[in-house]
């Protein structure tokens, strides 16, 4: 069956807003529309702390169309291939008009590698925490540095930033020309200002007299920059160096231009949101929120059919209940290859636990947050399936039949759930990779077989090695 | 893997040779011999006597860090927007140490609007305080004032004098928006447009012709020397050296650079080198151990003598209150104070070496082996293979199954150098970490290892072409590298590498070698060598273009 195409529906009853991104919601309510029907929507929060996305769902880094299996689904990707969407959801191209499918990542680098280049045209952002705050040089980016940067061009707030990462919206663009590239950034968008613009539309309407005076002289301010940066290059031999005189004159064009051309870009968010009190400096959970908030907000605003968003979930960002752990081994919760996630010991059970306690704990906030969405009849979170896998702990590497499983449907959706784990539990003592179970945990592909069929999608009745559906979590 | 003096070649068969020509260390002593007289072209500056290649013009762009001190120069410490100045750090990565990213000075558009944004900042606490840009500023205003504003605050920002024709752009620029806005608009938009010109972004490294190559001129010099040495734009005793071009010989230079190394305040950015040589971007296990290293540095290099002998095996260090608790230290250090102390591991104590953010950074035997093979011999170690596991558990819980027993980490680490695929490597590295085993991964010394409740065996055999010997502990390894021709030289390498703000070319070798064979790199003298790299012809001459 198809589902008809989900509304855009802002709903009231908005509650406390998150210190970055309340304000933009509470703008939402205020925008809000009638609406036509409920949504279907999926979301999935996936922990990849160490099997990768790339090579298990694309079968490679460097996949290409070619039919190539996934390790994990033994999905192929085969002509016609669906690039706005992964292997695993292959399966749901003829419906991905009328299926919000959502999917999430959770803090691992591959994120950066798959999605970019996977050409989703609906993608809304990678925003991948651990380069943001570790690793900052390679290119991460921050949601509060992207909206800061957004609401100080508007609103001339004290939060500037510019830094973006990686953006790819468009499969066979410039950037993301194939599958081949599985394995490149693309910076598709370099600036917060493009991005937002494209799914956000902009907040850019400062046009008056006053300011359109200010630009004219503007203009001449650039001009005389570029001239400056013009004779210097005269200076210089044909090269490398002067090569980078004639970037930068081009990107003080680009500026200008885009300076120019936003001021003119019709408002959507209409009045001045409160500022973000968000430090980039400040690990906290209100980062993990705030970027729930966005997603949130995206599907919202009905801006994609596919969202992707990362979400960093590892204690590593986070001020609590990890305080105590000091040094390298509190800062290794942020790292890809982390010995407590084979949950071999004592001390590591308790440790992934923990973070996992923290993780549920955020998700169902981000769950409260989709239920002050009106939508039709009920709410965002009654229309949505959240589902939530991580890897951590039994066969870290390679556990694709034990993923500990976390399911919150809403009552308008086709899953009975709530339906959540038992934390780590002590089986047999010392027999290897078997000394714990998950309770709660399930095949990967059985989590998506069993998403396709509360989409209705009655033909998809198993993906990859899955047994099929999970047992006893449909509706009838 | 970059080849200089001592450098070591990976041959296609995995054998490591020593790829040396010695009768290169023989060649003259650059810096004994004072030479008072302007050089009208490159002289052989080589080690062995040879010619160097003279290194191309170029543009090199100011690091985020060296922006934000010219702006706290010109405008005073507030000025820069720190946040904009962090934003640049994000935008303008660094990719490797000793380099100021300019391989990646893409000036893209977040580039750009960091820039614009941190010179609208700037311009702003300008003209918040307009007598700083010119006296006359209190009076008013006007078209003269702005023209003694070039003069003055212009050729602070700019590092040179305005040319006739360039202060008439620059007054002309004035009139055309006085025209349209006030007084006090068209002065910010001077201000701006004079911060965002590549004079203050980029350091030209152009020249004068002098016969077939171009000597830089005293205004480029200052601004290379200052720059490199202090991390800021040059002082008011630069600009006048460069007034009365009293920068033009190399024993000018000597002496210009010797009064800022004198000045542990001044030589902010031989600091920042030693930032780099300690892999600083990266995370300190200890946020107290980056002040402790400055302290130790500043110990070493301006009270001590500043020998490379004493960097890598003195046998303190400094200690604040929270660090004395963490590493057991019996002494008392009341809050907020440092102090200096002599631990009980004296032994085991390698000056920089052993200290925490060296040892909690590197945080085993191998990562320690590593950092003393890529930053003291600048022999690169490759990854681990994909297919092998660093996990030391899993090859500790390997072993115990395979003999039955249970095994120290010792032990299992042993194995790396039993495993083919490993031995290779980890026979290089190991030796060269094992004297820091008593280390442990937060960079506190113990005097027993938990495991067998015995001392740490800290003896090793390394058995390198560059290096090779017994060495008991960590200070007799730190003696040892202090000695090798093989340290010096890459030392060497490194600060230049550091000075010019990029990596070493094939064309640079020569120019290192020279630097290695000056007394100042033969003696140890870290800060002398400071002085003679910035004093060598690398840094003051320039090749012709090649389109010209």
């Amino acid at each position: 069956m198809l589902f008809k195409r989900r509304a855009l529906i802002k709903g009231l009853g908005l509650g406390a807003a998150s210190p970055l991104l309340g304000g933009l919601m509470g703008r939402i309510i205020s925008d809000a529309r009638a609406a036509s029907g409920p949504s279907r929507r999926f979301l999935f929060l996936t922990q990849g702390n160490a099997w990768s996305h790339s090579a298990d769902l694309l079968g490679s880094t460097a996949a290409t169309n070619t039919g190539k299996k996934s390790k994990l689904f033994s999905a192929r990707y085969a002509s016609p291939t669906d690039f706005d969407l992964p292997a695993w959801a292959q399966s749901f191209a003829p419906y991905k008009n009328d299926v919000a499918l959502w999917f999430g990542l959770y803090g691992y680098n591959d994120s950066l590698t798959f999605f970019p280049n996977h050409g989703m045209d609906s993608m809304l952002l990678t925003a991948n925490f651990r380069q943001t705050f570790d690793e900052p040089a390679a290119g991460g980016i921050s949601i509060d540095r992207f909206l800061g940067k957004r609401l100080q061009q508007r609103y001339g707030d004290v939060h500037q930033s510019t830094n973006m990462g990686p953006f790819c919206s468009t499969y066979k663009s410039a950037a993301c020309p194939s599958y081949d590239d599985a394995a490149k950034l693309a910076p598709c968008y370099t600036s917060p200002v493009k991005a937002y613009a494209a799914y956000f539309g902009s907040v850019m309407n400062v046009s008056t007299p006053a300011v359109e005076k200010t630009l004219v002289d503007k203009k001449s301010l650039f001009d005389g920059m570029v001239d400056d940066l013009n004779r210097a290059r005269m200076k210089l031999a044909a090269g490398a160096d002067r090569a980078k005189l004639d970037q930068a004159i081009e990107s003080l064009r680009e500026f200008e231009r885009k300076a120019t051309g936003l001021t003119k870009t019709p408002s959507r968010l209409g009045e001045k949101p409160p500022a973000p009190t968000l430090d980039d400096t400040t690990m906290n959970r209100d980062v993990v929120r705030a970027l729930a908030d966005l997603s949130v907000l995206v599907q919202g605003y009905e801006l994609t059919h596919v969202s992707h968003l990362t979400l960093n979930g590892f204690a590593y960002f986070s001020e609590d209940p990890w305080k105590n752990l000091a040094g390298p081994d509190f800062n290794n919760y942020g790292e890809m290859h982390n010995g407590l996630f084979h949950s071999r010991t004592d001390a590591a059970v308790t440790e992934c636990a923990k973070i996992h306690k923290y993780v549920a704990g955020e998700i169902a906030w981000m769950r409260k947050r989709m239920d002050e969405f009106a939508e039709g009849s009920g709410t965002m979170g009654e229309n949505t399936v959240m589902i939530w896998l991580t890897n951590s702990g039994l066969r870290h590497h390679n556990g694709f039949d034990a993923q500990l499983l976390f399911m919150l449907a809403g009552k308008n959706t086709r899953v009975k759930a709530p339906y959540w784990p038992d934390f780590f539990t002590r089986e047999v003592p010392d027999e290897g990779d078997k000394d714990f179970v998950l309770k709660g945990s399930q095949h990967m592909g059985a989590a998506y077989a069993t998403l396709a069929q509360a989409a209705d999608l009655t033909d998809v009745t198993k993906f990859g090695k899955g047994e099929g559906t999970i047992k006893d979590v449909l509706r009838a | 893997m970059r080849l200089s003096m001592g450098s070591l070649v990976v041959g296609p068969a995995g054998m490591l040779s020593l790829v040396v020509s010695l009768a290169g260390c023989s060649g003259t002593i650059a810096g004994d011999t004072a030479n008072g007289g302007v050089p009208e072209q490159p002289s052989a500056g080589g080690a062995n006597g040879q010619a160097c290649a003279v290194l191309p013009q170029r543009i090199y762009r100011l690091t985020p860090v060296q922006l934000q001190n010219t702006f706290a120069a010109l405008l005073g410490p507030a000025a820069p927007d720190k946040k904009l100045i962090q934003d640049l750090q994000t935008n303008l990565p660094r990719t490797q140490p000793f380099s100021n990213g300019e391989q990646v000075l893409s000036n893209n558009l977040g580039v750009t609007e960091s820039l614009m944004g941190a010179v609208e900042a700037a311009a702003a606490a300008a003209i918040a305080n307009p007598e700083r840009l010119a006296a006359c500023m209190s009076k008013g205003i006007n078209r003269s004032c702005v023209g003694e504003m070039l003069d003055g605050f212009g050729l602070r920002a700019w590092r040179r004098p305005f040319t006739k024709e360039e202060r008439d752009i620059y007054l002309g620029f004035f009139d055309s928006v006085s025209k349209a806005a006030n007084p006090q608009q068209a002065l910010t938009f001077v201000v701006q447009r004079l911060l965002m010109a590549p004079d203050v972004l980029f350091r030209l490294e152009i020249g004068q012709k002098r016969g077939a190559t171009f000597a830089l001129s005293s205004y480029e010099i200052a601004s290379a020397l200052s720059y490199g040495l202090t991390d800021g734009p040059p002082d008011a005793e630069l600009l006048q050296a460069a007034a009365n071009n009293k920068l033009a010989s190399a024993e000018d230079v000597r002496k210009a650079a010797q009064r800022i190394l004198k000045s542990a305040t001044l030589a902010q950015g031989v600091q920042a080198f030693f930032e780099d040589f300690v892999d600083q971007g990266k995370p300190a296990a200890n946020a107290d151990y980056a002040e402790q290293a400055r302290r130790f540095l500043d110990q070493v290099l301006w009270q001590d003598g500043g020998k490379l002998s004493t960097l890598l095996s003195a046998n303190y260090t400094f200690l604040n209150a929270p660090l004395a608790k963490l590493t057991n230290a019996n002494v008392s250090v009341p809050e907020g104070m440092w102090m200096k102390y002599t631990p009980k591991a004296d032994a085991d104590t390698a000056g920089l070496l052993s200290l925490g953010l060296v040892m909690g950074r590197h945080t085993n035997q191998s990562a320690r082996g590593r950092f003393v093979s890529e930053r003291l011999l600048c022999t690169p170690v490759p990854d681990p293979p994909n297919n092998v596991s660093a996990d030391l558990d899993a090859t500790k819980k390997a072993l115990e199954a395979m003999v039955g027993r249970s095994v120290t980490t010792e032990e299992a680490r042993a194995q790396h150098v039993n495993r083919p695929d490993c031995a290779f490597c980890h026979k290089i590295l190991d030796p060269l970490g094992q004297p820091f085993a008593a280390y442990d991964r937060l960079g506190v010394w113990r005097d027993k290892d938990p495991e067998t409740s015995k001392p740490f065996a800290t003896s090793a055999t390394v058995d390198l072409p560059t290096l090779s010997g017994e060495v008991a502990n960590a200070r007799a390894l730190g003696l040892k590298l202090a000695e090798s021709q093989a340290v010096r030289s890459c030392f060497a390498g490194q600060v230049f590498e550091y000075l010019q703000g990029r990596k070493q070319s094939e064309t640079d070798e020569c120019h290192v070698a020279a630097l290695a064979a000056t007394r100042a790199a033969v003696d140890g003298d870290v800060l002398g060598l400071f002085a003679e790299t910035v004093a060598s012809e690398a840094f003051r001459f320039r090749a012709a273009p090649r389109d010209q």
